[in-house]
């Protein structure tokens, strides 16, 4: 077992750390040997979890593999320091509470983060306690995050499926949702929130089988987790709650309201109303702010195609309108349709075997939203389609499992059989890896304009450490999207943002000069230094924008930036130009302000 | 001392060394790290389990999930109370809690613990000789994918040196006031991987204010400078630093500042 659960996983890191270290130094053959490296690591523990004789610890230590061997992938990419977009903002929040010693400091790249310091307190305290950086402690914490989500897919599906078989392949097929390779690695909120949750869901299962002072101590701490997740993640909270009210709906529907599961799940979802109530009131009312428009405008846009109005995007097409290699788009897309024909099979069994196990059928309600979520990605709803993908593809999990598990068993053609549900797999684990992640995103490498973490590197970093060094913390100041949460967070600067402060960067920078307009948007965010990076001049921005989603609604652009556009701060008077690394330039624009 | 207890005692000991740490101010970080992390990720819930499940049907991996799960738990639940108490967020305040917690449940559990209750086994893992040959070759692996990972990152910066000349080379100068009078703050870092050698010139339009002919940086390091500036200074120009590299006749580093405006 120890071959198959450390040997060989410890083998496809060596494999992937070597494309990265290939692509770091501009090799060719550095995407072919990164998907060597996730055929090393996955398809052995495919392989073995489809044996039909498969036991429990096995299956336990194959799937734990699984999950940290593609944790540590993530990490190979960025092992010194986070690259992320997401990790600047949280890294901001666990500074702040460093300095502060409190909770609930401001965040100007994300209000919302430090409302739900779930996170930063365990970051807070291994920096403390452990005398680590943030960043080695955000790693460590999202490591045990992982392992904890690992085991408790596994624990919850068993339970729910009563079998290890299907419980491991299940697992197996969730580590194919997109983002369990690095949004869900990153160091953000609902990777540990995630993990929470399912230890939640565990719980309340496990609860079922324990008797006596084992079952309360297992409630309390069901009790507990529901607690930790509504202060560590908005969305992982809400989904939590709904899971247990529906639960709990089907349950009455069904059964009536006197079991003792019945009664412990629904105290549960109330007691998740509740907290979640408390915390909204409490703490963080910006929250329905927060989570608001992006829902509106996803909203919008289904209507938008609803009524023929248009807004279709082209699969796989990104906000730049570039497209992955032709190979990955039928990967993509062929993993999609796998997934949307094993679907039924899945559900056929549930309607079998499990009609009467609310879990299952809870599950199975889940799989089959996620074929709805598809169509979300066609219509620039990106986002929202594959973040539904975290919680939903537990069900498509269990359902495509309880449709292979009986490929794997024994019988005539065996071999055969088990290759086609591993090769199954491979196709679905692609895809996910295909949709979840950028091309250009998938492995490190010098910069590249406007994405992250290709645009996160050594001047950017420098930059922002030099401001908070020799600036002090706290200036507003504007900048690019890539530098905004540089600065805002290892240069501990006041960004100045569309999103804090309804102040948009992009007409200060994209127009040819500086006017009343520009003036007044000076005034209106009280800022004091705009950080330029001449890169920008080098190509269009990987992921659409420089500054906001929308600034080529006022400035239109087929090319990239002018370098003349950029420097126009040097030709105005009274604009000092307080630093120059070469590529980033910071100037004093506060003196701006002051004239009409 | 009875077997039984031996992992509660070493769980003991992991807590007493951070917490005296704590008190004591020791910033060591190889000991905080080897306690400090066990400390908030694991020995909480494996305690709190031991006194509260002494007889538990659970087995090894609910209990190794419990305890990550219920750590990260008390450590999120304890700094939501911590922050309202008048001590806050800081290392003793984290040290007393999780310590306290553990310590606690320890003492619990060695009370609860029945005379015929086998170790849970976490602490006695047994591997054959096979295996530990297998455990010892991953972790071999594992330190050669490190040691690749950490050469290919340094490596990448010499070649993002040279290709294109990315020099991350700083220059600033950023106003002052001391005294009344303005000033500037000057400064060079050379966050490039080899020794460099400069020449900064301040100046306010053809009269030279400052000269430093010869700056040598090594790699990593920092210049930088105080400078008072003249009284009879004109605020209609702006002073300029420029940066040269050595024996080059044109600037490659330019900061400016309008006197006018100076804020600091």
């Amino acid at each position: 077992m120890l071959v198959e659960t450390c040997l060989v996983p410890a083998l496809a890191l060596l494999v992937v750390a070597s494309a990265d270290a290939g692509a770091r130094l501009g090799a060719t053959w550095a995407d072919t040997i990164f998907w060597a490296g996730l055929l090393v690591l996955a398809a052995p523990i495919a392989l073995w979890l489809a044996m039909p004789d498969v036991r429990r610890p096995h299956a336990l230590g194959l799937v734990t593999a699984l999950g940290l061997g593609l944790y540590l992938i993530k990490v190979l990419h960025s092992p010194l320091n986070f690259t992320l977009y997401d990790e600047f903002l949280h890294w901001r929040t666990a500074s702040d509470m460093l300095a502060t010693g409190r909770l609930y400091s401001e965040n100007p790249l994300l209000s919302i983060s430090p409302l739900y310091p779930g996170l930063e307190l365990a970051t807070h305290a291994l920096v403390t306690l452990g005398g680590l950086s943030i960043f080695q402690a955000g790693l460590v914490v999202i490591g045990a995050a992982r392992l904890m989500l690992s085991l408790a897919v596994y624990l919850f599906l068993e339970q729910v499926s009563g079998s290890v078989r299907v419980a491991g392949l299940a697992s197996l097929f969730y580590t194919a949702h997109p983002q369990f390779l690095f949004f869900n690695a990153q160091y953000a909120y609902q990777s540990l929130a995630l993990s929470l949750a399912l230890l939640t869901l565990w719980l309340l299962l496990r609860r079922q089988q324990a008797v006596g002072a084992e079952g309360r101590l297992l409630l309390v701490l069901a009790a507990a987790s529901i607690v930790a997740v509504v202060v560590t993640h908005h969305i992982t909270a809400y989904v939590l709650t709904g899971c247990l009210i529906l639960w709990t709906t089907l349950a009455a529907l069904r059964k009536g309201w006197r079991t003792a599961a019945t009664r412990d799940v629904r105290w549960m979802a109330l007691l998740a109303v509740v907290a979640n109530l408390v915390w909204l009131v409490a703490v963080s009312s910006r929250t329905l702010d927060y989570l608001g428009p992006p829902l509106v405008d996803a909203v919008h846009k289904v209507l938008q195609v609803a009524f023929s109005e248009g807004g279709f995007r082209p699969p796989f097409q990104s906000d730049a309108g570039t497209r992955p290699p032709l190979l990955e788009q039928v990967v993509g897309l062929g993993s999609a349709v796998l997934i949307v024909l094993g679907l039924p099979f899945g559900l056929w069994h549930v309607w079998r075997r499990y009609a009467d196990n609310l879990w299952a059928v809870l599950l199975a309600g889940a799989a089959l939203a996620y074929p709805l979520s598809l169509p979300l990605r066609l219509i620039g709803s990106w986002e929202v389609g594959a973040r539904a993908s975290a919680f939903l593809f537990i069900g498509v999990g269990l359902l495509l499992a309880l449709a292979l598990e009986r490929m794997t068993r024994p019988g005539r053609l065996r071999a055969l059989r088990i290759s086609v549900v591993v090769g199954y797999f491979g196709v679905v684990f692609a895809g996910g890896v295909i949709s979840g992640v950028a091309p250009i995103s998938r492995l490190p490498g010098p910069y590249l304009v406007g994405t992250t973490p290709r645009s996160v590197d050594s001047q950017g970093m420098a930059a922002a450490e030099w401001a908070y060094r020799q600036l002090g913390p706290g200036n507003r100041l504007v900048a690019d999207h890539i530098n905004t949460a540089l600065m805002g967070s290892y240069g501990q600067q006041r960004v100045v943002t569309y999103q804090s402060d309804n102040v948009p960067a992009a007409p200060l920078f994209l127009a040819a000069g500086i006017g009343a307009y520009q003036r007044d948007l000076i005034r209106q965010g009280r800022i004091h230094y705009a950080v330029v990076d001449y890169r920008l001049t080098q190509a269009l921005p990987i992921e659409g924008h420089y500054y906001e989603k929308w600034e080529k609604l006022d400035y239109p652009y087929s090319e990239p930036i002018e370098r003349d556009v950029l420097a126009k701060f040097d030709r105005i008077p009274r604009v000092s130009r307080i630093f120059d690394a070469g590529d980033i330039v910071i100037y004093d624009i506060g003196a701006l302000a002051d004239e009409p | 001392m009875s077997r039984r207890y031996l992992d509660l005692v070493l769980v003991g000991v992991v807590v007493l060394i951070p917490l005296g740490l704590a008190l004591s101010g020791v910033n060591d970080t190889a000991w905080r790290v080897g306690f400090g992390v066990p400390l908030t990720l694991f020995l909480p819930g494996y305690a709190i389990l031991a006194a509260t499940l002494p007889h538990s049907t659970l087995d090894k991996a609910e209990r190794v999930l419990l305890s990550l799960g219920v750590s990260l738990v008390v450590t999120i639940l304890g700094g939501l109370i911590l922050n309202l108490t008048p001590w806050g967020l800081q290392s003793l305040s984290w040290a007393v809690w999780l310590g306290g917690v553990t310590l606690t449940a320890c003492l619990i559990a060695l009370l609860r613990r029945p005379a015929s209750l086998r170790q849970p086994g976490l602490l006695r893992p047994r591997f054959s000789a096979g295996q530990l040959a297998g455990l010892t070759l991953a972790g071999l692996v594992l330190i050669a994918t490190a040691v690749v990972t950490l050469r290919a990152v340094a490596l990448a910066s010499d070649y993002a040196a040279a290709y294109p000349a990315v020099e991350v080379v700083q220059l600033w100068a950023v106003p002052q006031t001391v005294d009344g009078q303005h000033a500037l703050r000057i400064g060079i870092a050379n966050h490039t991987t080899e020794m460099a050698t400069y020449r900064l010139r301040l100046q306010q339009a053809s009269r030279v204010l400052e000269e430093w002919p010869i700056i040598t940086l090594p790699p990593g390091e920092a210049w930088n400078t105080r400078l008072t500036l003249p009284d009879d200074l004109s605020t209609a120009l702006p002073v300029d630093a420029l940066l040269y590299r050595q024996g080059a006749p044109i600037a490659f580093r330019r900061a400016q500042v309008w006197l006018e405006t100076a804020q600091h």
